[in-house]
């Protein structure tokens, strides 16, 4: 809890502290292998030193690779950044450091946030804290592994199709995937400009609200933050809370998750929470919506990786078309240049009504369900996954099976609405998380009902003995 | 739909990602997958309906001052060729 | 039958800021990539935001040629790789679902012929290249200078209705002319305006011409290409659509790249610039606090200054002449005669040296001068005419007519020392004087020659007159 690390710092002193999650990551980095990058523990030190009069004392944090930290590396899990160090901050990193956080590393992703098991990675996968020989959800698979090992007590991840919301599932910790336009995505390495948001991941709803607050707000500096009341004093009382279960998304979970979901509703309707049924719909068409909307995008964002201005940039001699596909062709990995080339030919001349349009539509009708349903209801729920952890290298060869992973995350990225993923109980000692979709830019009602589930369910700072 | 390895060099080209032989092929069973999976929604009734470009309604403008940027060297830091001042790319000509 | 469309590109130099980031708009004389920030150096997670002032240049434009004005401001993004593309991609405006040009449907009039104007975009510059070890067709590699990445252009393209190369010359001219008026373009810097020139003959493929940097440039480059056309024509050689490069030094067109396959831009709606909903107030406040555009002005010279419609013309659309007109009208009230020696004389003088009028160091307060002094009789036409390329140097004129003695001599002891000498010399004529009138005209030309013409040709005649009289 950052209560704790605020304590220690107060009665032992920053150093002592911050050695102590050094010495934790020394010895668990190895099975785990959460972080691409981790800055040395002296300068962390230092950094820390320097701000302990403000807010957070010095508190490490993890931030995905996806996200710029100025003068420390930035991969994106990728061979094609793997050398790029940026000369600037994220807005949230600014944020996070004048609120007195210091970065403790860089955490493994998919490459380019393109997976949902962290298994795309070009610096190999990470594992799942609760079971080394399964995956821990993906894309911001080393965040949600650096929080549930407790390296760290908050983490930065990125949502574009649930890629906060999986490995906060799969690792049994918190992760909300904030409203469109909340947090600034400037400094936030493109994957899908239109779906995609920097959330925060925690152990615990009150972390997990103290971190979207210091991140979230306007910026002038992205034209997709929009201003929002940040006003944060709705009481939750789940005595006569509405909430609609997506009975289509519930249908297709496997019998296990099913199983921990059915348990979880209960516990809520002996709280006094109103629970119904509720159909979704076009649930045919969510995921390719989804994925032609994303792979358009995000071959649009990765035209700029050539090697001339940063990036692998091997090839130097011949013609712009032949150093830029040698480059490209290198410096990206298999999963990545799929999307690409799919991307591209969404989006090219005659396929474009076809396919793009289309999607778009379909994310029209998706956003008019949810708005509907959200008008008799407080809250939707559903599982967050629809699956347990799969094992490594399960899903990794076969891409519809990957992508079938993301149908209950998706949903919140094409409609812009907030949601998060909570705890809510184990299969045969796998995590099962379960999400909660609320109205877009009603951030902190729902971060206040996580607080009021937290009691009941009484699944904070959860860990596993590693 | 019939994916050939045509349209994978055809993709290859407009995106400048040079595939090697081994590689198409081995990219191709999926790209199909893929886009087998993409038409399903060539299923969906949409005539009537409006696609959604963004999640948000409008943007902001900005106001026109002027704000410092990178310094030479910052702007330098990160490319892998530099001559002069200026950042070396590929030539032009055929 | 000759088809000519432009697509004409200027700079938005005279905001302070590029496009889409806080970085200077002012790039001309910095060291190269000192005048970059993330955002136009296509930094991973960058993000653009719209500079307000560009949408305003762009509505005031808008105005100017008559045009309707989209009522959302949207971008998209327009796919193609090269060395000098921060990012790949340009973001630009387009006619697609979801996104649109900020104006459409416009024109401007030539000679009393409306030049349609398709759309105005507003859209980004990319770096500046150079080619160290040759040309853009020969460089082993190119340098890149990222300083004017992301610079404002507005785009303005006209359907084919220009005919011949002068009409495209006096189409840029206009338009360079409505720019300045509005202050939108600064065209003393470097590279503010560019021209693509689309050139067919007889209903042929077209040829688009790129690099036509001036409207006599876009004369000189279109009708290079009408000839080059026309004489392929002639030898049987079929014009394939192509793109070529306007060579300004060696005066020619070369194959650039083949156009034979459109290339695919695959252009979407830019997800990081969602649609701004232009407010009404904003566009009637910017159309009511636009400057005075080149038609009402010249409408104004001719009532308020009594000028006629060429000389009206001739000043506005070279707005430096008109801003130099009023301002000496201020003082000298005699319009129409300032208006044709602005034209004739100043004009023709900065012409010859190739300098614009602000660059020289001309004032209004020494052209009135030269004019007070012909308009009284102190100097001749021709010592006018020859002040006038020593005003535009600088030099006070008053003081060079009496330094080099150009005042017209009024004096009539030394007139008539002049008379007697030219006399003198011409014995046999003034014989004849009595009975052919002309000879007067020919001693009065005699005594001109002697004192460079500073002199009054009618006190001459006279003198001559009475001095015969007393001969005889």
């Amino acid at each position: 809890m950052i209560s704790e690390y605020i304590k220690c710092v107060t009665d032992e002193g920053i150093e002592e502290c911050i050695s102590r999650v050094y010495d934790r990551v020394t010895k668990l980095e190895p099975k785990l292998h959460a972080f691409i990058t981790l800055v040395d523990k002296d300068t962390v030190i230092n950094n820390a030193k320097q701000v302990r009069s403000r807010k957070l004392m010095g508190l490490p944090v993890a931030v995905k690779d996806n996200i710029s930290t100025k003068g420390i590396r930035t991969t994106c899990g990728s061979r094609m950044l793997s050398e790029y160090v940026p000369v600037y901050d994220a807005t949230v990193i600014e944020r996070l450091a004048s609120k007195g956080a210091t970065i403790l590393g860089k955490t493994n992703m998919d490459e380019f946030a393109m997976g949902s098991t962290t298994e795309t990675s070009f610096f190999g996968p990470s594992r799942n804290p609760w079971d080394l020989t399964r995956v821990p959800g993906g894309s911001s698979g080393g965040s949600g592994v650096a929080i549930a090992s407790k390296m760290v007590e908050i983490a930065l991840g990125s949502d574009t199709g649930g890629s906060i919301r999986a490995p906060a599932s799969f690792n049994g910790v918190y992760g909300l995937k904030p409203s469109y336009g909340t947090v600034s995505r400037y400094g936030l390495v493109a994957y899908a400009n239109s779906l995609e948001q920097i959330g925060p991941m925690a152990r615990n709803a009150s972390d997990l609200k103290i971190l979207f607050s210091i991140i979230s707000g306007f910026d002038i500096k992205d034209a997709t933050t929009v201003s929002f009341d940040k006003k944060d004093d709705v009481d939750i009382k789940l005595n006569g809370f509405r909430i609609g279960i997506l009975k289509d998304i519930m249908d297709r979970s496997s019998p296990e998750v099913q199983n921990v979901m059915s348990s979880f509703i209960e516990k809520l309707s002996s709280e006094g929470a109103l629970i119904e049924e509720v159909q979704l719909g076009y649930i045919d068409y969510i995921l390719p919506a989804y994925y032609i909307i994303a792979m358009s995008e995000a071959s649009s964002n990765l035209a700029r990786f050539d090697g001339v201005r940063y990036g692998y940039g091997r090839y130097k001699e011949g013609t712009w078309i032949q150093t830029f596909s040698a480059n490209r062709a290198e410096g990206f990995g298999s999963e990545v240049k799929k999307r690409i080339l799919l991307g591209s030919f969404i989006l090219s001349a005659g396929y474009y009504d076809e396919y793009y349009i289309k999607a778009l539509k379909i994310r029209k009708l998706v956003k008019e369900s949810v708005d509907n349903i959200l008008k008799s209801h407080d809250v939707i729920l559903s599982p967050t996954m629809p699956i347990l952890p799969p094992k490594l290298g399960d899903v990794i060869d076969d891409p519809l099976k990957m992508y079938a992973m993301d149908l209950n995350t998706v949903v919140a990225n094409l409609t812009g609405i907030p949601a998060v993923s909570v705890p809510v109980g184990f299969y045969q000692g796998l995590p099962v998380g379960a999400q909660f979709m609320g109205k877009y830019l009603n951030d902190f009602f729902l971060l206040n009902l996580v607080s009021e589930v937290e009691k009941i369910t009484k699944m904070a700072e959860l860990t596993p003995s590693i | 739909m019939d994916i050939e390895i045509e349209l994978i060099r055809k993709l290859e080209t407009l995106a400048l990602l040079k595939l090697s032989e081994e590689e198409e092929n081995n990219i191709i069973n999926d790209i199909k997958k893929i886009l087998d999976f993409f038409n399903t929604i060539q299923k969906a009734q949409l005539s009537d309906v409006e696609p959604l470009f963004h999640p948000i309604k409008s943007t902001h403008l900005r106001p026109d001052e002027v704000k410092n940027g990178l310094t030479k060297e910052e702007a330098l830091a990160n490319a892998s060729s530099v001559e002069g001042g200026y950042i070396r790319g590929p030539r032009t000509g055929e | 039958m000759v088809k000519i469309g432009l697509e004409v590109h200027v700079h938005l130099n005279t905001l302070n800021t590029k496009l889409f980031c806080s970085c200077s708009s002012n790039y001309e004389d910095k060291e190269p990539n000192t005048n970059v920030c993330p955002v136009c150096l296509g930094l991973p997670g960058a993000l653009p935001v719209v500079n307000e002032r560009a949408l305003t240049m762009a509505v005031m434009v808008a105005t100017a040629l008559h045009m309707e004005i989209s009522h959302i401001l949207s971008f998209s993004r327009k796919h193609y790789f090269y060395p000098d593309m921060s990012k790949n991609y340009q973001i630009t405006q387009y006619d697609g679902p979801g996104s649109t040009a900020i104006a459409y449907n416009g024109w401007i009039e030539i000679n009393g012929k409306k030049i349609r104007i398709r759309r105005i975009n507003i859209e980004e510059d990319p770096a500046k290249s150079i080619y160290p070890t040759g040309s853009i067709l020969t460089s082993k590699y190119t340098l890149l200078d990222y300083n004017r990445s992301g610079i404002g252009l507005l785009e303005i393209v006209t359907e084919p209705d220009l005919e011949n190369p002068k009409e495209a010359r006096q189409f840029m001219e206009v338009l360079r002319s409505i720019l300045e008026h509005l202050d939108v373009t600064n065209f003393e810097l470097e590279g503010a305006m560019r021209a693509d020139c689309n050139v067919s003959v007889e209903g042929g493929e077209r040829v688009e011409v790129k690099n036509v940097g001036s409207p006599k440039d876009a004369e000189a480059a279109i009708a290079y290409e009408i000839a080059r056309q026309n004489a392929a024509l002639r030898s049987g050689v079929k014009i394939r659509r192509e793109t070529r490069h306007w060579d300004s030094i060696r005066k020619v067109t070369v194959p650039l790249r083949s156009k034979e396959t459109e290339e695919d831009y695959r252009y979407f709606p830019d997800p990081d610039l969602p649609p701004y909903y232009i407010p009404h107030e904003t566009i009637d406040k910017i159309i009511k606090s636009m400057p005075e555009l080149p038609e009402s002005r010249i409408d104004r010279l001719i009532k308020q200054y009594g000028l006629d419609e060429y000389q009206a013309q001739v000043l506005v659309y070279q707005k430096q002449l008109a801003d130099f007109f009023e301002e000496a009208a201020k003082e000298y009230k005699q319009y129409k005669r300032l208006a044709n020696v602005i034209i004739n004389e100043v004009q023709r003088r900065l012409n010859e040296r190739e300098i614009e009028l602000k660059n020289s160091k001309l004032s209004t307060e020494h052209l009135i001068k030269v004019l007070a002094m012909e308009d009284n009789g102190s100097i001749s036409v021709k010592t006018m005419k020859d002040l006038i390329p020593k005003i535009i140097d600088g030099i006070d004129p008053e003081q060079y007519v009496i330094q080099n003695n150009l005042l017209i001599i009024t004096d009539v002891t030394a007139l008539e020392n002049v008379i007697n000498s030219v006399i003198s010399k011409n014995i046999e004529v003034v014989r004849k004087a009595k009975q052919d009138p002309k000879v007067v005209d020919f001693l009065v030309g005699m005594v001109m020659k002697e004192v460079k013409k500073r002199a009054n040709p009618k006190q001459v005649y006279e003198l001559i007159q009475s001095k015969l009289r007393e001969i005889s």
